[in-house]
């Protein structure tokens, strides 16, 4: 891939974010999600319709054009975190879209980006449920839902993911069982106040 | 992290280390009673021996909604994220923007249509008058009006006002749909006039009034229309060089087949709230026809070819012929009313088709004027009451067509048409009533012939498709003379009409024999035929002598006009416009004696005449005072003359327009006193400014042009840094005004004088000494006092250039032509 010199400054912010800067951190969020945004919809409009676009791969090359390919770059870490949480954002904001269309009894076509709903199993609103799983998640142990943010939204592997977030991979593997088990009992709607309750 | 969720955690961990088999057994032991914890367990630990399939694949984006319209509506969906509402729906897309369904989550739950301006369309300034415009919109409250609720930018950046949302069809698809009568279908549309009005009186236009903005919905039965989409199309009007594209226009000016002529054709004016009578009106046309009126001509700037179809085929067609016209679509839209298409034409024919054609109007100024006017009209109907609307007459569709367009056969229309009707319509009110009435049956007759004369000899022999576009009104008139020979021997008056407007039309022009010609011509039948005191004869006359003092006949023309005055006053009274007309042209024809005083006595006279009945802006008083203002001039009085000049300057530009010949010649004068003051820099913009204003309104050779053009060569002069360019006027003027004038006309002569002096004061010495050797030629007979002048230069001119005998024979012929002069004034004193 050709270096994109606008991206310069993209590296100073992720530099900075990942030193801790706050606002370096918003800005960075910001640009990558306008950015994720963008390479959809460039890469959408090559596609024939009934043909998705993995969310993970656009990362991918989200994560291409920042690091100009240097692989070791200390902005990993960052960097993915912001990624993933951009890339939720969006398929969030999409899947609400969807299925306000759906509770309206609307047009599903109205939706540009279709995001989260690649294939049939996946329903925006299953999805939704996810996303609210999620947070409550992100509630009870920041670290797993981070692996789930990281390996779900940015396709990471489990070597990466425990390099980046320091731990061994049989941690990032038993983080991930447990997230998806945890997360799959709660969007079947098992509440949570009946047991704090009883 | 919680206890408890450390607690489900850990014993997570260690019973998915465990065989199956195993697992419950841990599980009681590790929690004893609490049976709701080792369910949970429980449940984790089958969701992981099963995980869904949603955390198998990445998740994924697909393209099923991007196809067509949705593809473009990229930049649009990003907006769709509208703080307090939830969008759910896409109703529709204009050029502007797209229109979704909505729930307004606060400060109350409902349905809404939320609009959302496109984003090239956001510029700064638009975003202010969008705001400033939803907010007068929020205050309309009608039941017809679809309310505007909110308006805002979104988080992105986007405009977005949101609108009561609509359940309701189009109200032409609701009236065929339920079979409505024609008396239903004008019922239905009289609230949508009521709510027009009300909204007009708060100073809103919709702007963009068709059948799919009025949407009908059924409310405890009974049908009520609401109009929707209200003055979100005002926003076009936007100085913002994206809303003009070309490309967006077809939307975002409004739908075409319902738009006003003027609307159309920016050229006519304003957008007003008679425009959207028009639009009222061509809804309930297609509501009573089921089709809209025709508009192939309307929708484009109006051609020369399809001005005169238009003319042809006068107005659209009435609702009545529509319907005949139709035929068998006719009588199933009939069927549609629950009638035949005999029986819908007998209830439009008469007063619903005056109605309609009132409403449709090309012409604006006979309009309804306002939607509560034309549905109180409808309302007369329905209650089988007189209406307002009438036919219209036929000189007022001549007069109409005049107005109506612009283009170089209009000046030819206006000069001919106006001119004709005008003179057929002033005598009302002088006469008594019974002859009022024959005369009106007599005008009636002669504007008929008129219409016919125009339309059937002089348009066929205009041919517009052969002579394109750029038929001038010269060629018009041309068309004219020679239509008009012998047509008219047994229509006196018409004859003498038409003549006069020819005559009248080509000394404007300058074309003065042609003028002469047709003038002699009307004032002879005139004299023959008609009485005295008849208008028309009066105006043939006035007209004849205005052209022979543009001849420079002005002894001629004098006479005349001192009969034409008698005659005038006599017939009309003293404060006629027609008597003041004639005089003011005898008081023009007196200019021309070297003696001021006779002028200044008329002038003085008339101009109060003029001012009190006439109005201080009207024509006629700003040519007296342009008289008065000469008159000071001749008498060395320049401060009095600028007094005059200057205010007469400020009213023609007020009531004429700064391209009105009036104005020209004021501002001519003007800057000719700049130059005497000394300020020939002012002065030379001034004439710049109005010689090529003046171009483009009147044409390069007219007069007024020309005059223009010598006082920009003068203020040129004055700065030998411009005498090259000063020059070059000269030479175009010399070349033009010999186009103009014949070459024995005073005023040529002394236009050449002009030049002479022009091209001595710029050091042309050759070209000077052949003109004034030309004015020498030609005036030393008649007008010697030119002739001195130009001796006298001539003279001088030899000296400077050494010719020594050359100098003493002009001075020998000086003296002689000077001591001829003395001797014919001595004389000329004795005989008074």
């Amino acid at each position: 891939m050709v270096p994109d010199p606008t991206h310069g400054d993209l590296t100073a912010i992720v530099r900075a974010a990942s030193s801790g800067d706050a606002a370096a951190e918003d800005a960075l969020f910001r640009i990558v999600y306008d950015d994720l945004r963008h390479m959809a919809r460039r890469r959408l409009a090559r596609l024939s319709p009934g043909q998705t676009l993995q969310a993970t791969a656009l990362v991918n090359e989200a994560w291409l054009k920042i690091s100009n390919g240097t692989k070791d770059w200390d902005g990993h870490a960052k960097f993915f975190g912001v990624v993933s949480r951009a890339m939720r954002n969006i398929l969030v904001d999409d899947a609400r879209r969807k299925s306000s269309v759906k509770h309206g009894g609307g047009v599903a076509r109205l939706s540009l980006e279709g995001l989260a709903e690649a294939s049939d199993e996946l329903s925006s609103l299953e999805f939704l449920a996810l996303h609210e799983a999620l947070e409550q998640l992100e509630v009870e142990d920041a670290r797993v839902a981070q692996v789930v943010m990281l390996r779900y939204f940015s396709g990471l592997g489990n070597e990466e993911i425990a390099r980046m977030l320091d731990v061994s991979e049989r941690t990032v593997e038993r983080d991930w069982r447990f997230a998806r088990s945890w997360l799959q009992d709660r969007m079947s709607g098992c509440p949570t106040e009946e047991r704090a309750e009883s | 992290m919680t206890a408890s969720f450390e607690r489900l955690r850990d014993l997570f961990d260690a019973a998915s280390d465990l065989p199956e088999g195993e697992r419950d057994a841990f599980l009681t032991d590790e929690c004893r009673d609490d049976h709701a914890l080792i369910d949970e367990v429980r449940r984790l630990l089958a969701h992981d021996d099963q995980p869904r399939e949603i955390f198998d694949a990445p998740p994924a984006i697909d393209v099923q909604g991007i196809e067509g319209e949705d593809r473009e509506d990229v930049d649009m969906l990003d907006a769709i994220d509208v703080p307090g509402y939830e969008v759910q729906r896409k109703l529709g897309a204009g050029g502007f923007g797209v229109v979704f369904a909505a729930q307004q989550l606060q400060p109350v739950r409902r349905q809404v249509a939320l609009k959302l301006i496109r984003v090239g369309f956001a510029a700064p300034t638009v975003h202010q008058r969008f705001a400033i415009e939803c907010d007068a919109l929020a205050r309309l409250e009608h039941p017809s009006i679809a309310r505007v609720f909110d308006a805002g930018t979104t988080p992105s950046g986007h405009l977005y006002c949101t609108m009561e949302l609509v359940d309701g069809v189009t109200i032409c698809d609701y009236a065929n749909a339920h079979g409505l009568s024609a008396a239903e279908r004008i019922a239905l549309m009289l609230p949508v006039c009521e709510a027009m009005q009300h909204a007009h009186q708060r100073g809103i236009l919709h702007r963009d009034l068709k059948p799919s903005n009025i949407l009908v919905t059924d409310t405890l039965g009974s049908p009520v229309p609401k109009i929707i989409d209200f003055g979100i199309a005002k926003m076009r009007d936007s100085d913002d060089s994206d809303l003009n594209s070309p490309t967006l226009s077809g939307e975002f000016v409004g739908t075409p087949i319902y738009m006003s002529p003027e609307q159309a054709d920016p050229d006519l004016g304003d957008v007003d709230t008679r425009s959207d009578v028009y639009s009222l009106g061509v809804v309930l046309y297609e509501l009573l026809t089921g089709t809209a009126p025709a508009q192939s001509t309307r929708a484009a700037r109006p051609s020369l070819a399809s001005v005169l179809t238009s003319l042809r085929e006068h107005e659209t067609p009435l609702v009545s012929k529509r319907v005949r016209d139709l035929g068998e679509d006719g009588e199933s839209h009939a069927h549609r009313c629950g009638t035949t298409r005999e029986a819908l034409m007998r209830y439009a024919a008469g007063d619903l088709d005056r109605i309609l054609a009132m409403a449709l109007e090309k012409d604006r100024s006979r309009r309804y004027e306002s939607p509560l006017q034309f549905g109180a009209d409808l309302e007369r109907f329905l209650r089988n009451e007189p209406v307002l609307a009438q036919s219209p007459t036929t000189s007022y569709v001549l007069r109409k067509f005049a107005r109506r367009h612009r283009t170089k056969l209009a000046l030819a229309a206006t000069a001919l048409v106006l001119l004709v009707t005008g003179a057929t319509l002033t005598t009302i009110g002088f006469v008594s009533e019974a002859k009022q009435r024959h005369r009106a049956e007599g005008e009636a007759r002669i504007s008929g012939e008129i219409v016919q004369f125009f339309n059937d000899d002089l348009l066929a022999a205009l041919a517009p498709e052969a002579m394109g576009i750029d038929v001038t009104v010269r060629e018009t008139l041309d068309a004219a003379s020679t239509k008009i020979e012998g047509r008219f021997d047994d229509l006196p008056d018409v004859e003498v009409a038409l003549r006069t407007t020819l005559g009248a039309s080509y000394r404007s022009l300058g074309v003065v024999d042609e003028s002469l010609h047709h003038l002699k011509r009307a004032c002879d039948v005139a004299e023959q035929h008609l009485m005295r005191e008849d208008v028309r004869r009066l105006r043939a006359f006035r007209e004849y002598a205005a052209a022979l003092y543009t001849a420079g006949r002005y002894a001629e023309s004098e006479t005349v006009l001192r009969t034409v005055l008698e005659d005038s006053e006599r017939a009309l009274g003293a404060r006629h416009e027609d008597t003041i007309a004639a005089a003011f042209h005898l008081a023009s024809a007196c200019s021309e004696d070297p003696d001021p005083s006779k002028s200044r006595a008329l002038v003085e006279q008339w101009l109060p005449v003029s001012r009190a009945e006439l109005g201080p802006a009207h024509l006629q008083t700003l040519q007296f005072s342009f008289g008065l203002g000469h008159i000071h001039l001749a008498e060395k009085k320049p401060q009095e003359a600028l007094a005059v000049f200057e205010e007469a300057y400020e009213r023609s530009r007020e009531a004429l327009g700064a391209t009105h010949r009036m104005t020209l010649m004021l501002t001519n004068q003007l800057a000719r006193l700049r130059i005497q003051l000394g300020e020939s820099s002012i002065a030379e913009a001034m004439f710049r400014k109005a010689w090529t204003e003046s171009i483009e309104r009147l044409g390069a050779t007219h007069p007024t042009t020309l005059n223009l053009r010598t006082g920009l060569a003068e203020a040129l002069v004055a700065d030998p840094k411009h005498h090259a360019e000063a020059i070059e006027h000269y030479d175009a003027l010399l070349a033009a005004w010999s186009t103009v004038f014949r070459a024995d006309h005073p005023t040529l002569h002394d236009l050449w004088t002009v030049v002479a002096q022009g091209y001595l004061r710029t050091g042309q010495a050759t070209r000077a000494r052949a003109l004034l050797e030309r004015v020498v030629e030609a005036t030393e007979e008649s007008s010697t006092k030119k002739a001195l002048w130009a001796m006298k230069h001539l003279r001088e001119l030899a000296d400077r250039a050494g010719d020594k005998s050359g100098a003493d024979a002009w001075q020998v012929r000086h003296e002689r032509a000077a001591e001829r002069l003395r001797s014919a004034e001595h004389s000329t004193a004795e005989a008074k």
